[in-house]
C-alpha cells in the first residue's frame, strides 16, 4: 500500500501551523507535507512521488512569486498529479477572482479564510473520499477516517477475495 | 503469470506424483488404484502449491477421473481385457478355458453384459501349456471369461462419467448453493446490516459489551453467509464508528480482530456456514450418513458459544480498551419494499424447514432448493446475483467429492489405510490426529482445500478402523470440518484475516497472537467435544 | 405680390420707348452677368421685361447670400432713385433676358414734371414698393423664428455640456472606486490572513487548557513545563525545508511516535531537544512518557500565544497603514513626510505585490507641504500602474531623493516593456490606455495616470516617465518642499 500524502502551501508560518494542525487528525492515515512557495512545493511533490502518491494539496491563493493557482495549473497538467485533488485556500473578499480560479485550474474546491474547522475538515475528508475511491482497490484502511457510507458502498460492489 | 520458484516447484512435485505410481508398482493395489493416488497427488501437490486457482486444480482433477477412470473414457474404451466364450469338454461341467483366463487362485473372471465380472471358483483338472481344462457347475458355454485374468483392468468396474460429472450438482452443493442465494439476497436489500445494527444497538456504551456484541453479531450473520462476505461487510459497518478513538487505542485493535474472529467461528454452526462444513456432510451422505440441518447445528453451537466467549476475554485481555465509553450512531432500518418482504418470508420459511428437519423428514438439501428457485422467480435477485454466486468455491467442492468417489470405487482408500494398524491405535487417537493435522494445514492452506484433502482420508480410514474402540465416522469428519475453522493465526490464513489485515489498524503480530491463543483453545475444545460430546450424536 | 401681365408691361415698355425725352435704352442681358456690383455707383434705373434677376448681399467673410429675385414689371436700383448712393446690393442675371433702362436723374425728373410718365410708372413703383415691404415683414418673422431655434439649440448645448462634464466626473470617481476596490481587496486578503491564525489558534489553545485543570500537573514538574511554555513563546517559525528535514528525521527515529507529535518536537531547538529525549529514552517509565507529552502540549499553547500576538500585531499594522492612507482631513493641508504616504500605500497594496520581487529604498527627505491622501493616490495609481504593465512577474523599485535645491522626487520604476517614445505625452491625456477595452479588473479606464498628473499639478510639481536601461517604465515625481 503506497502512502498517500496531503500537501499544504502556505507562506504565511502562522496560517501554515493553523492549516496543519487543523489535518492533523488525518495524519493517522494521510501524512502531511508543507512547502511555502511553489518552487518548494515543487520538489516537494517529487520527493513525495518517490514514496506515494499525493493525494490532496491544499493551496494558498497568492504566494510570493508563482502563485496557488498557476502552481495547481501545472499540478493538474502533470499525468503524474491530474487525478491529485487540489483546494485553494483564498484569503481574498472578491469572488471573482476566486471563481476564474476556480474555473481555470479545475480546482475541486476552495476554502475561504478565515475557516471553520468543521468546514475544512468536511472539505478535505470529501475531496480524500473521492481520491481513495478513484486510485485505491484496499478501501479498509480509510473506512473510519473518510466517508465510511460511501467507500462500504463502494467494497459492497468490489467482488470478494475467493474462497475461504 | 509470474512463474515463480514455488509455482515451479508446485507444477513439478504435482507431475512427479502424478506418473510416480505409473512407473512403481505398490503391491497390493490396482492399476485404476495407481492412477488415482496419481490424481490424488498432482490434486494435493497443486492445491497446496497453487500454481494454477485451486478451483482449476479441481477442474482438472475432475477432468483426469473422467479420461483415466470412467468407463466412458478413452482409458477404459480402448483397453478393455479381452474375453472369449468357454468351450465345453465332453464331460459335463468341464470345460477347457486359455492358460491366462485362470488365476493362481483357480478363479476364472466371468464377464456381465453390465460390464462388471464375476469372479468364480474353478477346479483345474489338466493344465497344459496353452489351455486349462477345469470343471465348475457356475459356468455355461455362454460365459464370456477374461483370457487374460492378470490384466490391469481386470476386476476393476469403471464408474460412468456421469458420476464424476455429477459432483457438481451435488445435493450438498445445492445445499451450500441455497445458502450463498440467501445470502447474496440479504446483502442486496441490506438485511445484513440492518440485522447487525438490531444486534449492535442494545450494547450501549461500553467497550466490552460492543466487543461481545460485535462478536455476537458477526457469528449469527457469518452462519448463513460466508464468512469472507460477512467480514467484508462488518468491516464498512463497524470501521466508521472508531474514528473517534485515539489512534493507539487498543480497542481499534480488539475491534478489528473481532469480525474475523466472529466470522471464522460463527462459520461453524451451519452447513452452510462454510464451504468445510459442506464437504464433510458431502462425504457423510456419500456413506450414508446423511446430517440433517439441525443436528448439525446442535452438534457445533455448544462450541461456536463457548469459543466465541473465550474469544472475547481472549480480545479484553490482550488488547485493554483505553476508553472508558464509546458512542455508536447505527442509523438505518430495515427494507421495506415487497420484495424485500419477500425475502424475509422466504429466508424465514428456508430456516424454519431446515430447523424442524427431524419433524417433517425432507432432506435439508431439497429445502435448499427452495430459495434457489423462489428467490429468482419473485425477482428478489436476478441474473447479476446469479452470476455472483461463488462458482469457484462450487467447482473446487465438487473436485473434492469426486475425488472422492475415485478414491473409493478404486480400492486406493482400502490400500493406503491398510498399512497400519488403526485399531490397535484407538479411535480417539485416529480423530484427535485427523483435527490436528487439519487445524496445521488450514492455518496454511485455504479451509476447503484442506477439508478436501482429508475428508476422503477420513472416510477411508473409518472403512477399516470402524472396528478400533471409540471411533465414530461422523464423529471424525465434524471433527476434520470445525478444526479447520479454527486454522485462522496467519494473515493468509482466511480472507476475513486477509480483510482485517488489509484495514491497516492491525500489525501481524497482533493477528497472530489473538488467533494463535484462540485457534489453539478452540482445538483444545474440539478435542472435547471430539472425546465426550459429538459421539453421543453417532448412529 | 403684384403681377404686372406681360401686356400692359409691353405696351409701357413701347410708350416708353417711344417717347424720345426719356432717354431710355433697352438692355438685354446673359444669364450670370453680373449687372450691379454691391459697393458701386449706379446711376441708372431699369425696368426687367423679360427674364428673372438675383439679388445678392456679401457678409463680412465675403459669402454671398440670396436676399430677393427680381422678375418682369420689378425695377433694379429702385433703392437707390432717391438717395444716388452707393450701390446697397448686387444683381446677377439669372436667366437671359432684357430690360428698359434710363439715367436716374432723367427718371426722377420725368416722374415729377410729366403727368403721362408718372400714370404709367407709378402703378409699377407702388407695385414694386408694396411687395418689397412684404418681403420685409416676412423676413422680421423668419428672424424671430430663427432666434427662437437657435435658443433652443442654445439651451441643448449647454445641457450637453453638462452632461459630458458628470460623465467625465463619474469616470474619474469610478477610476477611483476601480482602485479602492483593489486596494480593499487587499485589505481583505492582508487582514484574513493574521485573522485565520488569530482565530485558529484561540480554539486550538482552548482544550490545552482545560485539561491543565482536569489533570493539573505534578507540582514537581511545574519548572519543566514553564521552561515549555517559555520556549514555545520565543520560538521563530522554522522554515518549511528545515521544519521537514527535521521532521523526517525524527521520524525515522521514533517510527512509533504520532506525526503531529514529532512535528511539533521537531520546532524544538536541537539541543533542548536532545536533551528531553534523553530524559525519556534513558528511563522510559509512563510518568516521563506523559511528561514528554505534557511538555509538548504545554509548547504548542505557547506558540500559539505568540501567533495571536503576532497576527493581532500584523492586524493592527494593517489598521494603521488604513488610518495614514486615508486621513479624513482631505482638504487640509500640512507639511508631512513623504516616506509615510508611500510606506501605507505599499502596505495595503501588499497582497498584489507579492508576485513581484518589490525593492524599497526611502532616505530621508524634507517635508512637503501637501494634501496627503491625494498624493497617496497619486502613489497609487502609479504602483497599479507598474503592476498592470508588469503582468505575472517583475521587480517593482520605490526610491526617492532630494535633486534641485528646493526639491524633492519620487520614482517608482517597473520591470515592464517601458512606454514608446510617441506615447510619453500621451499617456498622461484622459482615456489613452495602452491595455486594450477596459476591464473591471484592470481597472483601466485610463484615467490613472491623468488624475495623477492633475493631483500632482495642483501640488505645484510635475511627473515625468523615462525608460531605463535595463528595461521597464520609471515615473518621476517631483515636488517643492515646504517653505520654498
Amino acid at each position: 500500500m503506497s502512502k498517500i500524502y496531503i500537501l499544504c502551501i502556505e507562506d504565511e508560518p502562522e496560517v501554515l501551523e493553523a492549516v496543519v494542525r487543523d489535518l492533523a487528525p488525518f495524519e493517522a492515515a494521510f501524512p502531511i507535507e508543507s512547502a511555502s512557495t511553489a518552487a518548494e512545493a515543487r520538489r516537494v511533490v517529487e520527493s513525495i512521488l518517490q514514496q506515494g502518491q499525493l493525494g490532496l494539496v491544499l493551496c494558498d491563493h497568492i504566494l510570493p512569486g508563482e502563485d496557488g493557482v498557476s502552481f495547481l495549473v501545472s499540478l493538474h497538467r502533470d499525468p503524474r498529479t491530474t487525478s491529485s485533488r487540489k483546494v485553494l485556500l483564498t484569503a481574498q473578499a472578491g469572488l471573482t477572482d476566486t471563481i476564474q480560479a476556480v474555473n481555470q485550474a479545475d480546482l475541486n474546491h476552495y476554502i475561504a479564510k478565515p475557516w471553520k474547522p468543521a468546514e475544512l475538515h468536511a472539505v478535505v475528508r470529501q475531496q480524500l473520499t473521492e481520491f481513495v475511491l478513484q486510485n485505491e482497490t484496499n478501501l479498509y484502511p480509510y473506512l473510519s477516517l473518510l466517508d465510511g457510507e460511501r467507500l462500504g458502498e463502494k467494497i459492497r460492489q468490489q467482488p470478494l477475495p475467493p474462497d475461504e | 503469470m509470474r512463474m515463480n520458484k514455488r509455482k515451479v516447484v508446485g507444477i513439478f512435485l504435482g507431475l512427479l506424483g502424478f506418473f510416480l505410481p505409473w512407473v512403481i508398482q505398490f503391491p497390493g493395489l490396482s492399476f485404476p488404484g495407481h492412477v488415482t493416488l496419481g490424481i490424488f497427488l498432482l490434486a494435493a501437490a497443486f492445491w497446496l502449491t497453487e500454481p494454477v486457482p485451486i478451483y482449476t486444480t479441481s477442474m482438472l482433477v475432475i477432468f483426469l477421473e473422467v479420461l483415466l477412470l470412467s468407463a466412458e473414457g478413452p482409458l477404459c474404451l480402448f483397453a478393455r481385457p479381452p474375453v472369449a466364450a468357454v468351450t465345453a469338454e465332453a464331460a459335463p461341467r468341464e470345460f477347457r478355458l486359455p492358460a491366462r483366463a485362470v488365476t493362481a487362485g483357480s478363479e476364472v473372471l466371468v464377464a456381465r453384459p453390465s460390464g462388471a465380472f464375476d469372479a468364480v471358483k474353478v477346479e483345474v483338472l489338466e493344465r497344459g501349456p496353452d489351455t486349462v481344462r477345469v470343471q465348475s457347475g457356475t459356468l455355461s458355454t455362454t460365459s464370456q471369461v477374461l483370457t487374460q485374468a492378470d490384466h490391469w483392468l481386470a476386476r476393476y468396474v469403471p464408474a460412468s462419467y456421469r458420476t464424476f460429472f455429477a459432483a457438481l450438482a451435488d445435493p450438498i452443493i445445492i445445499l451450500f448453493l441455497g445458502g450463498c442465494l440467501l445470502a447474496d439476497a440479504s446483502v442486496k436489500y441490506r438485511l445484513d446490516r440492518a440485522l447487525t445494527r438490531m444486534f449492535l444497538r442494545p450494547v450501549g456504551t461500553s467497550p466490552r459489551l460492543i466487543l461481545l456484541g460485535l462478536l455476537i453479531a458477526t457469528a449469527v450473520l457469518s452462519a448463513f453467509m460466508s464468512n469472507t462476505a460477512t467480514t467484508a461487510m462488518m468491516m464498512t459497518v463497524v470501521l466508521p464508528l472508531l474514528a473517534g478513538l485515539d489512534r493507539d487505542d487498543p480497542l481499534k485493535v480488539a475491534v478489528v480482530l473481532a469480525i474475523p474472529v466472529g466470522a471464522n467461528i460463527g462459520g461453524i454452526a451451519t452447513p452452510i456456514g462454510t464451504p468445510p462444513n459442506a464437504i464433510a456432510l458431502a462425504a457423510l451422505t456419500k456413506q450414508g450418513l446423511g446430517v440433517p440441518f439441525v443436528q448439525w447445528v446442535l452438534m457445533a453451537l455448544p462450541i461456536v458459544v463457548v469459543t466465541l466467549g473465550v474469544s472475547w476475554v481472549v480480545l479484553m485481555k490482550l488488547f485493554r480498551p483505553r476508553t472508558a465509553e464509546l458512542k455508536i450512531e447505527l442509523a438505518g432500518a430495515f427494507d421495506r419494499s415487497p420484495k424485500a418482504w419477500g425475502l424475509y418470508v422466504v429466508f424465514g420459511l428456508t430456516a424454519l424447514l431446515w430447523f424442524t428437519e427431524n419433524q417433517h423428514g425432507i432432506s435439508s438439501n431439497i429445502i435448499a432448493f427452495l430459495p434457489v428457485v423462489a428467490l429468482p422467480m419473485f425477482g428478489i435477485v436476478g441474473k447479476k446475483e446469479i452470476h455472483a454466486l461463488p462458482w469457484d468455491v462450487f467447482w473446487l467442492m465438487a473436485g473434492g467429492i469426486s475425488l472422492g468417489t475415485a478414491i473409493k470405487t478404486t480400492g486406493l482408500a482400502e490400500w493406503m489405510v491398510g498399512r497400519v494398524d488403526w485399531a490397535s491405535l484407538g479411535g480417539f487417537a485416529i480423530m484427535a490426529g485427523l483435527a490436528l493435522l487439519s487445524f496445521l494445514l488450514a492455518n496454511f492452506l485455504s479451509h476447503t482445500v484442506t477439508v478436501t484433502l482429508l475428508a476422503p482420508i477420513a472416510v477411508s480410514v473409518g472403512s477399516v478402523a470402524g472396528a478400533a474402540a471409540g471411533f465414530d465416522l461422523t464423529t471424525a469428519l465434524v471433527t476434520v470440518a470445525v478444526a479447520s475453522s479454527y486454522g485462522m493465526t496467519l494473515p493468509i490464513s482466511t480472507p476475513p484475516n486477509a480483510i482485517a489485515m488489509g484495514s491497516g489498524v492491525l500489525q501481524t503480530q497482533h493477528l497472530v497472537k489473538a488467533g494463535g491463543v484462540i485457534g489453539v483453545l478452540g482445538m483444545a475444545l474440539v478435542l472435547v467435544m471430539t472425546k465426550y460430546y459429538w459421539p453421543l450424536f453417532a448412529r | 405680390m403684384v403681377t404686372i401681365p406681360i401686356r400692359p408691361l409691353e405696351k409701357i415698355r413701347n410708350a416708353l420707348a417711344s417717347m424720345p425725352e426719356t432717354e431710355s435704352v433697352d438692355v438685354p442681358f446673359e444669364a450670370g452677368e453680373v449687372l450691379m456690383r454691391e459697393g458701386e455707383r449706379h446711376d441708372h434705373i431699369s425696368l426687367v421685361i423679360q427674364g428673372e434677376i438675383d439679388l445678392l448681399k456679401h457678409n463680412a467673410e465675403g459669402e454671398a447670400f440670396a436676399v430677393g429675385t427680381l422678375r418682369p414689371g420689378q425695377f433694379l436700383g429702385l433703392l437707390l432713385l432717391s438717395s444716388g448712393e452707393t450701390s446697397f446690393l448686387t444683381a446677377r442675371a439669372r436667366t437671359a433676358g432684357r430690360m428698359l433702362s434710363m439715367p436716374r436723374n432723367t427718371f426722377l425728373l420725368l416722374l415729377y414734371n410729366l403727368p403721362g410718365f408718372n400714370q404709367m410708372v407709378g402703378p409699377l413703383l407702388l407695385g414694386n414698393l408694396v411687395s418689397r415691404y412684404r418681403r420685409v415683414v416676412q423676413l422680421h418673422v423668419e428672424v424671430a423664428q430663427l432666434s427662437q431655434e437657435l435658443a433652443a439649440e442654445k439651451q441643448q448645448l449647454q445641457a450637453t455640456i453638462q452632461q459630458l462634464e458628470a460623465t467625465r466626473n463619474r469616470l474619474i470617481q469610478q477610476e477611483k472606486m476601480a482602485t479602492l476596490g483593489q486596494l480593499v481587496a487587499g485589505i481583505a486578503h492582508e487582514i484574513n490572513n493574521p485573522i485565520a491564525s488569530l482565530s485558529r489558534a484561540a480554539d486550538s489553545i482552548e482544550p490545552g487548557l482545560q485539561k491543565w485543570f482536569v489533570t493539573p500537573p505534578r507540582a514537581a514538574d511545574l519548572a519543566l513545563l514553564r521552561q515549555a511554555f517559555l520556549e514555545g513563546l520565543n520560538r521563530q517559525p522554522l522554515q518549511t525545508e528545515v521544519q521537514r528535514e527535521r521532521l523526517a528525521q525524527l521520524e525515522l527515529r521514533f517510527p512509533d511516535l504520532p506525526r503531529p507529535l514529532l512535528r511539533s518536537l521537531a520546532q524544538v531547538e536541537p539541543a533542548l531537544f536532545e536533551e528531553l529525549a534523553y530524559y525519556v529514552i534513558s528511563n522510559p517509565t509512563v510518568e516521563r512518557k506523559d511528561l514528554l507529552r505534557r511538555w509538548v502540549e504545554v509548547f504548542e499553547v505557547g506558540t500559539l500565544v505568540r501567533t495571536i500576538r503576532v497576527a493581532s500585531g500584523r492586524i493592527g499594522s494593517i489598521v494603521r497603514s488604513l488610518k495614514g492612507y486615508s486621513r479624513q482631513d482631505k482638504s487640509v493641508v500640512d507639511e508631512v513626510d513623504l516616506r509615510e504616504g508611500l510606506r501605507d500605500t505599499l502596505v495595503l497594496f501588499g497582497y498584489a505585490l507579492k508576485k513581484y520581487q518589490v525593492i524599497i529604498d526611502l532616505p530621508a527627505l524634507p517635508p512637503v507641504r501637501c494634501r496627503p491622501s491625494e498624493l497617496n493616490q497619486v502613489w497609487t495609481n502609479l504602483i497599479v500602474n507598474a503592476c498592470q504593465a508588469m503582468g505575472e512577474s517583475g521587480t517593482l523599485r520605490v526610491t526617492c531623493g532630494t535633486g534641485d535645491p528646493g526639491w524633492v522626487w519620487v520614482r517608482i520604476q517597473d520591470s515592464g516593456p517601458g512606454v514608446p517614445e510617441d506615447l510619453r505625452e500621451r499617456i498622461f491625456e484622459s482615456g489613452f490606455s495602452t491595455k486594450g477595452t477596459p476591464t473591471a479588473e484592470g481597472a483601466g479606464l485610463g484615467l490613472g495616470l491623468a488624475i495623477a498628473r492633475g493631483l500632482i499639478e495642483q501640488h505645484h510639481g510635475r511627473i515625468e516617465v523615462g525608460n531605463v536601461p535595463e528595461g521597464g517604465a520609471a515615473f518621476t515625481v517631483h515636488l517643492p518642499v515646504a517653505g520654498q
